[in-house]
């Protein structure tokens, strides 16, 4: 396994465990680094029969994250720990509301429902990273900065193979993403509709 | 700063898409070779088995560049046991001989810390060498539930099959990367890519072309079939860009193998509908013969597979019964046919006997022109 998939793989379970220990322990937030370090070294923990550690087994429930919930949820643990991180709730509802629409269209598609496949225009489609590219532009340009800084960096991320995966898609876009996304919406038209 | 890196980003991706060539099938994948061969073989033999492994299944086999047979499998206590491992041989095929011992190639507790993952079981095996040499060695992996939510990993060997990388992954699904399986034989590009068929089995079963590069870029994955009733694919070029995929149908009926065409080096498919040839939802194998027909090895029932027969055919829905290579008691068991040319005409095939061998059998096409002029 290459270095940038290994640290993909502890840094996703590592923050994962720091939100949890934030939001059942609430004084961790005043000791961040020492949070940061027992949830690495949770991470790290050897599974007793396995020759695998915590984030190795956890990962074929888990799944890599997208670069799209890596920024999310870092953002949800730099709200935790109250480092004043603000993110308009706008751009926010735009970018799951996308998700929200985009993920079932991908997955559907890369199932066995029709011949047309939107995935595998992510392995080597010039025509995906061009729209990514654009989409980002107009987000910078458009003052949805975190919009744009999550398509610059899953590009990236992809063309320098920092995952386990050579799918653009799969830096973009993954289903705990989608069905986040999908809770979060729901909850806002229940907000508004109530 | 933001710009310079997007545009950075965006010529990096733009190179990226221009290194793929056209999907153009290396020429010995379907030229019309001149049969040469003026005896008649037919000869069929086992593959030793390992006291310790009473099941064993889902052959595949490969020419080496050093003039030998490579073939593998999986065994174990039973198929998905956590003991499973994936065993290789090797045999001359020049020579009269006869095949090694069986050692493992892949076991599970290695490749599961290869992979940095839990693995429950490993499954079908496929081996193919590439025009460089080098054999990849591609295999379903299962970390969680059964075969329909399987990955593939592979690994690759520059020495012969003596050793081997540690595994890859190859993610082929956007949901966890679940449910790709692999088992027919891979067909060459002219550019020495790859063309691998694959299969999914979860909510859908249809079947899948993957194409990669000797890098283990993918460079394409397109679908062959629809639905929820196609597997295993086993494609066999008939030109430059035209290919043929025959597929064993899993459920309805009649029960017959399902036939698709590309006509673009396997970018897309039409799937053509049901063949003459009965498929008791059970693996298939076919190659090119020299006469441009396509040879099939196949379960010529509708229920069980205790008859494993070869087929010949112009056209893929259309086929002439040649021979019975084995006819026993509906319970008795020759499934999951591998079928390789190691030149023109000289074929190999491998299969499951009753679940406890695998059986080899090399023949030519002067002895299958012996059975059509009968």
């Amino acid at each position: 396994m290459r270095l940038g998939t290994w640290v993909w793989m502890h840094g996703q379970i590592t923050m994962l465990i720091v939100i949890l220990m934030l939001l059942s322990i609430p004084d961790v937030r005043h000791y961040p680094y020492l949070a940061f370090s027992v949830a690495a070294i949770i991470s790290l923990w050897p599974v007793m029969g396995t020759g695998l550690d915590v984030a190795s087994c956890l990962l074929p429930t888990i799944g890599f994250f997208s670069c799209s919930s890596l920024i999310l949820i870092a953002l949800a643990v730099g709200n935790l720990l109250q480092w004043g991180i603000r993110i308009s709730s706008f751009e926010l509802n735009l970018l799951l509301g996308v998700a929200s629409i985009l993920g079932p269209v991908l997955h559907a598609t890369a199932s066995g429902w029709t011949s047309f496949n939107l995935y595998t225009l992510g392995f080597t489609s010039v025509m995906l990273a061009l729209g990514v590219g654009m989409i980002a532009a107009g987000a910078w340009i458009g003052d949805f900065k975190l919009i744009a800084i999550l398509m610059l960096t899953a590009l990236w991320a992809w063309l320098l193979n920092l995952g386990e995966s050579q799918n653009l898609w799969d830096y973009l876009l993954d289903p705990w993403l989608v069905l986040y996304a999908a809770y979060h919406n729901a909850s806002v038209l229940i907000t508004h509709t109530t | 700063m933001f710009f310079s890196l997007l545009g950075i980003a965006l010529w990096l991706s733009i190179q990226r898409s221009f290194t793929m060539k056209p999907a153009i099938f290396a020429a010995n994948e379907y030229k019309a070779d001149i049969d040469t061969n003026y005896t008649s073989i037919f000869n069929r033999e086992f593959i030793p088995t390992v006291a310790t492994v009473p099941t064993v299944h889902s052959a595949t086999i490969t020419t080496l560049h050093n003039g030998q047979l490579l073939a593998a499998w999986f065994g174990g206590s039973r198929e998905g046991a956590n003991d499973v491992a994936i065993y290789g041989a090797t045999r001359n095929i020049t020579e009269t001989g006869s095949w090694s011992q069986p050692v493992i190639l892949v076991n599970r507790t290695t490749c599961s810390r290869e992979l940095q993952r839990p693995l429950r079981k490993l499954g079908n095996p496929l081996l193919v060498t590439n025009a460089a040499g080098h054999i990849w060695l591609f295999f379903v992996i299962v970390s969680l539930g059964g075969w329909s939510t399987s990955s593939v990993a592979y690994k690759i060997s520059t020495d012969h099959g003596n050793t081997f990388t540690s595994a890859k992954l190859l993610i082929t699904s956007p949901i966890l990367n679940m449910s790709t399986l692999v088992r027919t034989r891979a067909l060459a590009y002219a550019d020495h890519s790859m063309g691998i068929p694959m299969y999914h089995e979860m909510l859908g079963k249809y079947g899948l072309f993957m194409r990669i590069n000797a890098n283990g870029q993918i460079l394409s994955l397109n679908k062959i079939t629809l639905g929820r009733y196609a597997i295993q694919p086993t494609v066999v070029a008939t030109g430059p860009t035209q290919a043929v995929a025959l597929l064993r149908r899993t459920k309805g009926m009649p029960a017959r193998v399902i036939t698709g065409y590309s006509h673009d080096g396997g970018n897309s498919w039409s799937v053509a509908g049901k063949s003459n040839l009965p498929n008791p939802d059970a693996s298939i194998a076919a190659v090119r013969r020299p006469n441009n027909e396509i040879l099939m090895v196949y379960n010529a029932t509708t229920e069980g597979r205790n008859r494993l027969s070869l087929a010949s055919s112009q056209d893929g829905l259309n086929w002439q019964w040649l021979h019975d290579l084995e006819l026993d008691q509906i319970y008795a068991e020759f499934s999951y046919p591998f079928l390789i040319t190691s030149a023109p005409g000289e074929y190999h095939l491998l299969y499951t006997w009753h679940r406890s061998r695998i059986a080899y059998i090399h023949f030519n096409e002067s002895w299958l022109q012996s059975l059509q002029s009968l």
